[in-house]
Order: C-alpha cells, then sequence, then structure tokens
C-alpha cells in the first residue's frame, strides 16, 4: 500500500469523466460500496444512534423491558461521579501503556535476534506466529491454568526461584491480578509486533548497516542511528495500533478473572459490559458506551492520520 | 563465537517462552487424571475429547456452531468487501481516501460499544441465541477487515486490461467477475482466511449473542468452570480444538500475515 496509492487510475476513454461530480459518483462508485455502507450502517450506526438516544433515557431492562422516561444528561453526569468507571479509565490506561511499551520493546529485540543470519530462524519465525493466531479467549485459559495454584506451571517456577507467590494464586490476589492478564497479553501480542518490525528491518539496505560499522560505528549505536530511523514510521504505526487494541482489552480479563478480585482487573470492555448486560442498566451503559466511543474515536484519528500519511 | 552462543540462547529462550505455555496447555488434554500434574512423559488419553465431542459431546455442537458462523459470516462479508474494493480502486472521486479511513476506523473501534447496542437492537427483532444474529454482529469488523485487505490486492493490478475489456463492450461487472476477480484470487483467499479466523476467535459477540447449541467453541471452553471444580482437560480439548484452526491457517498464510494483521497499514 505504500506506493501503489500513487498509481493514477486511468479510465477508459468512452467512460464518462468520473471526476466530474456528484452526478458521476453516483454512476460510478456508488452502486458497488453500497451494500458495504449500507450493511456497516444497519450493524453498527442504527444500533449506535439508537443507544445514543437511550444514553438519555432511563432504561434498565431489570425494571421494565421499555425504555422509560427521559432524563437529560443524568448518565453522562452519573459517570463522572462513578468510582467504578473512573476506576476502570485509569486501570485500562495503565494496562495499555505498560503492555504497549512491553510489547515494542521486547519485539523490536526479538525482531533483531530474528532478524540474524542463524540456523533454525525460519523454523522460529513461523513458530512465533501461534500466539497471535489463536483467539485471546484461549490465550486467556492457557494463562489461567499457568497461574493456577493447583498444578501451574508459573507459581512452580517462581517459587523453584524463590519469589513470594501469593497463597490465594497470581489471579486470585488484587495485588498480582492485573500484571498477570497483562503478562498474558504481552505474551500473546509481542510476536506479532516482532513479525511486524522483522518485515521492516527486512526492508534496511544492509550496505547502510555495513557502510555505518566501517565508519566506526558499534552495533548499538548502527542500531540507533541507522536502523530505528529507518524504522520510524513501522514503530509508530504498530504502537498505536496495539495501543489501541490493549485500550479495546477484554477477552482476557473476561476469561482470566472477569474483573476480579474485587475491581482489581476490572478494564472499561468489562465495566461497560457489566452494566449493561448484567445489571441490564442498557441507559447508563450506552451512557458509557459513547464517552468511550468518543475518546477513542480520537485517538483512532491520530493513527489514521499517522498511518494515512504513510500509505501516500 | 561468543556472540553466536548468545545469539542461539537468546533465540531458543524466545521460542521456548512463546511455544512451550501452548504445548504444555495442549498436553492438559491428553494427560490421564492420575498422571502427575507436571509430567510431560505418558501414556497420552483421548477421554477428554471423547467427552467433548463424541460422548455426551457438548462440544460437538460448539464447534458445528463455531464453523457455522464464522463459514456463515465470511460468505456474507467477502462479496460485499470485494464490491467495496472494486469502489475504492477503480475509480477515481473525492472522499475516496476518508472512505478508506472509516473502514480502518470501523476495524479499531472497541468492541464493547457495540456490544450493547446491537444487544438490545437484535433482542427486539428476536435474533438473540441464534446464529443469525451473531453473523450480522459479525459483519461490524469482517466487512472492513475484508474491504482493507483486499483494497491492496485491487491497487496491484494494472488497468490496462479492463480499458482494454470495456473497448471491447464489456460492461463493469463482467470486468470484476470475468477479469479482476481470477487475478486476485490469492488476495480473496486471504482475505477469507483473516476474516474467518477473526470470527472463528471471538468471544465478546458471542457470549451475549448466542446460548444452548449456538454456542461457539470459544464460549464452550469457559462452561467447563464449575462450582463443582474447573475440569481443565475438558477445557484443554475443547480450546484445542479452536486453537488448531487458525493455527494451521495463519501457517499456510504465514507471508500474508503482517498484512493481515495491522489492518493493510503495514504490508507484510
Amino acid at each position: 500500500m505504500t506506493t501503489s496509492e500513487t498509481v493514477a487510475i486511468r479510465q477508459p476513454r468512452h467512460s464518462s469523466r468520473p471526476m466530474a461530480g456528484q452526478r458521476s459518483f453516483a454512476n460510478g462508485p456508488l452502486v458497488w460500496l453500497l451494500p458495504s455502507i449500507l450493511t456497516l450502517l444497519a450493524v453498527s450506526l442504527y444500533p449506535q444512534l439508537y443507544s445514543l438516544v437511550n444514553s438519555f433515557r432511563f432504561f434498565n431492562l431489570g425494571v421494565s423491558p421499555e425504555p422509560l422516561n427521559f432524563v437529560g444528561l443524568d448518565n453522562f453526569a452519573r459517570a463522572f461521579r462513578d468510582d467504578g468507571f473512573l476506576g476502570a479509565v485509569g486501570r485500562t490506561t495503565l494496562f495499555a501503556v505498560v503492555a504497549t511499551t512491553f510489547e515494542i520493546v521486547l519485539g523490536i529485540f526479538i525482531a533483531l535476534v530474528l532478524n540474524q543470519k542463524l540456523r533454525g530462524v525460519n523454523v522460529a519465525r513461523t513458530l512465533l506466529i501461534m500466539p497471535t493466531a489463536i483467539a485471546p479467549a484461549v490465550a486467556g485459559l492457557v494463562f489461567r491454568h499457568l497461574y493456577s495454584t493447583e498444578g501451574g506451571l508459573v507459581p512452580f517456577l517462581l517459587e523453584a526461584m524463590g519469589v513470594d507467590v501469593p497463597a490465594e494464586g497470581i489471579l486470585g490476589s488484587p495485588r498480582t491480578a492485573l500484571l498477570g492478564v497483562l503478562a498474558t497479553d504481552v505474551w500473546q501480542w509481542t510476536p506479532f509486533v516482532a513479525l511486524i518490525v522483522l518485515a521492516g528491518l527486512q526492508g534496511v539496505p544492509s550496505e547502510l548497516v555495513e557502510a555505518a560499522q566501517v565508519d566506526g560505528a558499534s552495533p548499538v549505536r548502527a542500531f540507533w542511528s541507522v536502523i530505528l530511523p529507518m524504522l520510524k514510521t513501522v514503530i509508530v504505526t504498530v504502537t498505536l495500533l496495539r495501543f489501541i487494541q490493549t485500550f479495546n482489552v477484554f477477552d482476557i480479563v473476561y476469561v482470566e478473572t472477569r474483573g476480579g478480585p474485587g475491581v482489581s482487573t476490572n478494564v472499561i470492555g468489562l465495566d461497560i459490559y457489566y452494566n449493561g448486560l448484567s445489571y441490564y442498566d442498557i441507559g447508563y451503559a450506552s451512557a458509557l458506551t459513547w464517552i468511550v466511543a468518543i475518546f477513542i474515536a480520537a485517538i483512532i484519528n491520530v493513527y489514521l492520520a499517522t498511518a494515512g500519511r504513510r500509505n501516500r | 563465537m561468543l556472540r553466536k552462543v548468545l545469539l542461539y540462547l537468546a533465540l531458543v529462550a524466545i521460542v521456548v517462552v512463546f511455544v512451550v505455555p501452548l504445548l504444555w496447555f495442549v498436553l492438559l488434554a491428553f494427560r490421564p487424571a492420575d498422571a502427575d500434574p507436571f509430567s510431560v512423559f505418558f501414556i497420552p488419553d483421548l477421554s477428554a475429547f471423547r467427552y467433548v465431542f463424541v460422548s455426551p459431546g457438548i462440544g460437538l455442537s460448539a464447534l458445528v456452531s463455531s464453523v457455522i458462523q464464522a463459514v456463515g459470516a465470511t460468505t456474507v462479508a467477502l462479496p460485499l468487501a470485494i464490491m467495496a474494493s472494486f469502489g475504492l480502486t477503480r475509480f477515481r472521486y473525492r472522499g475516496r481516501q476518508v472512505l478508506s479511513m472509516w473502514y480502518l476506523g470501523m476495524m479499531l473501534a472497541p468492541p464493547v460499544i457495540f456490544v450493547i447496542p446491537l444487544f438490545v437492537v437484535l433482542s427486539q427483532v428476536g435474533l438473540i441465541g441464534g446464529d443469525l444474529g451473531l453473523m450480522l454482529a459479525y459483519q461490524t469488523f469482517a466487512v472492513p477487515l475484508g474491504v482493507l485487505l483486499m483494497r491492496g490486492f485491487f491497487e496491484e493490478i494494472p488497468t490496462e486490461i479492463e480499458e482494454a475489456a470495456m473497448v471491447d463492450g464489456c460492461e463493469r461487472w463482467q470486468i470484476l467477475i470475468r477479469i479482476l476477480i481470477p487475478i486476485v484470487r490469492p488476495g480473496l483467499l486471504v482475505a477469507g482466511i483473516f476474516v474467518f479466523c477473526f470470527c472463528w476467535n471471538n468471544l465478546i459477540f458471542a457470549v451475549p449473542l448466542t446460548g444452548g447449541e449456538t454456542v461457539p467453541l470459544t464460549v464452550r471452553a469457559l462452561s467447563f468452570f464449575a462450582t463443582s471444580g474447573i475440569s481443565w482437560n475438558y477445557i484443554a480439548a475443547t480450546a484445542t480444538a479452536s486453537m488448531l484452526v487458525p493455527m494451521v491457517l495463519f501457517w499456510i498464510f504465514r507471508r500474508h500475515l503482517v498484512a493481515g494483521l495491522t489492518f493493510g497499514a503495514v504490508k507484510g
């Protein structure tokens, strides 16, 4: 997608000239785009707008199957007084920042190793795809078992190394549960970052690195001054992508802790989910949905501006 | 020499950290109940798979549901994505770039913002608990993902062939079906595989929108956490079936992995 965008698509001579304006858009691409746009509007925009209406109402399925009276901005005001939601926002931000940082740093390191001429490196590359291929829910199950107090590998290894493991288990203690979930995300997505950075590394001409080393640059210096600047766009793109996706975290938390113990792993995704589908407070959950949607839209726009510029 | 040794050590450590947890989990499904929980060598016991997939086999309906839902959603999404890719690459108009961005934005939005609104709307039309409602919900990401992947393949086809065909009096839809689709078949396959895997791996839509017989594997695996205890061997057997499918597909299409997982933003 890097260069193909600049290839002008020439129109056959006898066709109407599509650049002319609205009418040609209707005669040309519209009919091709309409089915997918209508589908997306039906499955996303309509429910979203309906939820916007609901966010101004008192609508609790536990009280009445029908939406009740309009309550103005009450649901939104409640969100900013709700310690559960505010806590989840802070926790999710912390989770996203820490997980993304680890994934990017470790991913770059692994990519550098995988870029060496070593025997078996191709096999390693192929094997590293596996964590990314599986469902996040399954990754959650894998780690829930690894952390298990009965026969779990992680407490066994940690105790063998002399590290204290909470008696209630890694996921059972409010001190370590978020860390446990975070490690799962880092495990699943670091290989993904590594494979993308590796694809970028393979585009760095080896002559450049060699030239720097001939000029007396150490490998570390060559990495910082030659390789890293050339990878900048790839790293920025994948960082923003991972930040957005870790901010959206749901599956692994749902599988490993359901937000507990207490609220120690209650992230935004779960908070909204529980308000809507466990407490059936559709009005409030709709308001939370919209607050988060606006916030994420802002981040996504940064991503699009960055990734989009690169595409051109 | 020392550098080589350190690199090999790092390589081995990387593979161990990222592969052993998976193998360890798969072993769970085969380990006999009376074996030591840390044992690696034992005679494989298939009773967990028999329990889950044969008798009583509550995992079998989940496997069937997973296949129906993922194949169904992909079948709906691909023609829409093909048409959209055609519209995004074969015409020039203002807003073309913005429209592409819109599909990408749909892909990046947190799924939870779709879940509650969709749950409310689908329950009003009676589509909760069936395959159809879930397949509709999957379109929120299946269509954009298909578009983002396929667009790149369409862009790479030179327009000369089409121009010649148009001069010969071919209609647009004939060009798409007779000329473009055969050329982009690899792209079609890649988009299909990725859309399928994203649906197959889904949990957040499947939990509230399915029930009973229509529950897919990812949700079924969670049902073995009972108050009477956790049946890890059944969970592992169900999860192994779930992970095997995307693993094999990703392995086959590993070359297109990067483009697929970054929604086309980084070309692999």
